[in-house]
């Protein structure tokens, strides 16, 4: 091969893996395309269609085995700040084996006509089934106007029903859905992670989807439909996923109903304490991604007059998700690459993504803690350590060129030699794939007698952000293997806020 | 069935209007992270020098 031909080769590999890289940054332009648009709620939102609406509403509530929980959530219900000859309760139990059917029988006696005990003998289909079950009953009567899905663990602000229920006065929105705040009374370390999850998925994330008019997912712990919508499609969750609250989000949307976000209905929910608890849920919800991505292959990036979830806003911030592990094992590779290649070159695309990452974390972190400034004040540690220790490092180092070698190294008199300059730079353009798999050994030290305190340790240094990643690897593993797929219910005992 | 009176209409409407007017705070919240950034950027430079 001649000399010409290995110049454009190496022009055309140096390009590729620029590429490479900058596909790894696109979560990164995704999420600041979120915060951009976020302060655009203050004028495009749904309050000027919004109007004084109190329908009868029946709340479903699944339980299995909810003892611990449901008598505290049935008495929540019941003092709501809403109509009491308007608001009915139906628990549909599925098989419990506890004491839930006997609490529930008696809440039903001490609130005749308002709570309803249904029991589902088969059990253990899934959430979706249980579901169904109320909902085939609740719609085959006249009254309900409105159905509230909800989990039996979590608890309304008394203000929520009806904070939700002024966006159904406008006949375009099929469903309103409200914030998910973690509401442990005992929070460790990874509930106050959780805590600011919820806080940039919901609270940012959400508004910007409240302003882009296409809604990712309507919170399974509340969703509330207006019963056109749920007649609409179909009279039923759809079944055959695991987010079934996902497909009954995206089903409504296809069929030209608007879903809203409201972010000052507040709802209290108990989350996962260990990393094993947090993995088991998140693998379950990440499945359901995964299936739904499948599912409406045919819809991304297909732009609709009906609705906004083919556009390609939506899109971004879809697979900018589900796709993260992949888009930072292309970025790794490609920096490793150009190491070998270009070493300065890859130097500087380092530092531009890392900068650039820094900046968009900043602005984020700070934008979200002020948008629930109890969960930000509890949990500014965590907000800070959200990319992890290592994350931190690696923009500090971007950010300030020569910090290592200028005022780490030099004090002690010590120098980078050629392989241990290049071997330091392996390690940080490596770091994110290392991070990933460093949240999935936190999950298997946590099980050691010293496990709670290495798997802590490992989270702060590798990120809640990586262990969000790892679980989504193992969910592609998981539906590759065509794993087996029943449903796991998150174990609850009740530990919510009263 | 309890019919809404005109009292608990009038508080509804006036919810809304607020919680819609909380909305506007999230321009000054961008505002507070944007100097915040800007600011964070300026020092970058000043110990860059």
């Amino acid at each position: 091969m001649s000399v010409e031909w290995l110049v454009v080769l190496d022009h055309v590999l140096v390009v590729l893996l620029i590429a490479f890289v900058a596909l790894g940054t696109v979560p990164v332009l995704a999420t600041a395309f979120q915060f951009a648009v976020l302060p655009l709620h203050s004028v495009i939102n749904h309050y000027k269609r919004a109007a004084f609406y109190r329908p009868n509403v029946a709340v479903i509530v699944p339980a299995w085995n909810e003892g611990l929980v449901i008598a505290a959530s049935i008495d929540r219900l019941v003092r709501l700040d809403y109509p009491q000859d308007r608001l009915r309760i139906y628990v549909v139990d599925d098989a419990s084996t506890d004491d839930t059917p006997d609490i529930v029988k008696a809440k039903a006696i001490e609130h005749p006509g308002q709570v309803f005990h249904l029991r589902r003998e088969k059990g253990g289909e899934g959430k979706a089934h249980t579901l169904n079950h109320g909902i085939s009953r609740v719609l085959a009567e006249p009254w309900a106007e409105a159905i509230l899905i909800m989990d039996a663990d979590v608890i309304f602000a008394l203000d929520s029903l009806r904070k939700m229920t002024r966006h159904l006065a406008d006949p375009k929105v099929g469903a309103v859905t409200a914030y998910i705040a973690e509401g442990s009374a005992d929070r460790n370390f990874l509930t106050r992670f959780i805590g600011i999850e919820y806080v940039m998925a919901q609270l940012a994330s959400r508004r910007t989807q409240n302003v882009l008019g296409a809604i990712a997912c309507l919170a399974g712990g509340a969703q509330l439909h207006s019963r056109e919508n749920l007649e609409a499609i179909g009279g039923r969750i759809p079944t055959g996923t695991l987010a079934e609250d996902t497909m009954a989000t995206f089903e409504s949307q296809l069929r030209g109903r608007r879903m809203v976000f409201e972010p000052h209905a507040l709802v209290l929910a108990e989350e996962p304490r260990t990393i094993d608890a947090l993995w088991k849920q998140r693998l379950r919800w990440a499945r359901g991604n995964v299936q739904v991505t499948k599912h409406y292959r045919r819809l991304w990036f297909r732009p609709s007059r009906v609705h906004r979830l083919g556009s390609l806003s939506f899109g971004l911030i879809w697979f900018s998700i589900l796709l993260l592990p992949v888009l930072m094992l292309l970025a790794a590779l490609g920096l490793v690459l150009l190491l070998l290649l270009h070493n300065d070159l890859a130097e500087f695309v380092f530092r531009l993504m890392w900068i650039s990452a820094a900046v968009v974390f900043l602005f984020s972190v700070i934008f979200a803690v002020q948008l629930d400034p109890r969960t930000g004040l509890r949990s500014w540690r965590e907000a800070i350590l959200f990319q992890g220790i290592g994350s931190l490092f690696l923009m500090l180092v971007a950010v300030f060129p020569g910090l290592v070698e200028h005022y780490v190294l030099a004090p002690f008199g010590v120098a980078f030699t050629d392989s241990g300059r290049f071997a330091w730079l392996v390690a940080m353009y490596l770091w994110g794939p290392v991070a990933m798999l460093g949240a999935w050994l936190a999950r298997l030290v946590e099980r050691t007698p010293v496990g709670w305190l290495l798997s802590r340790v490992l989270l702060y240094i590798v990120g809640y952000g990586s262990l969000l990643c790892a679980i989504t690897v193992d969910s592609y593993i998981k539906e590759w293997r065509r794993a087996d797929a029943s449903w796991s219910k998150t174990e609850k005992v009740g530990r919510v806020m009263g | 069935m309890s019919e809404p009176t005109r009292a608990e209409a009038v508080a509804a409407q006036r919810e809304i209007r607020r919680d819609a007017r909380l909305e506007w705070r999230l321009l000054w919240k961008a505002l507070i992270a944007l100097v915040i950034v800007a600011g964070v950027v300026v020092l970058r430079e000043l110990f860059l020098r």
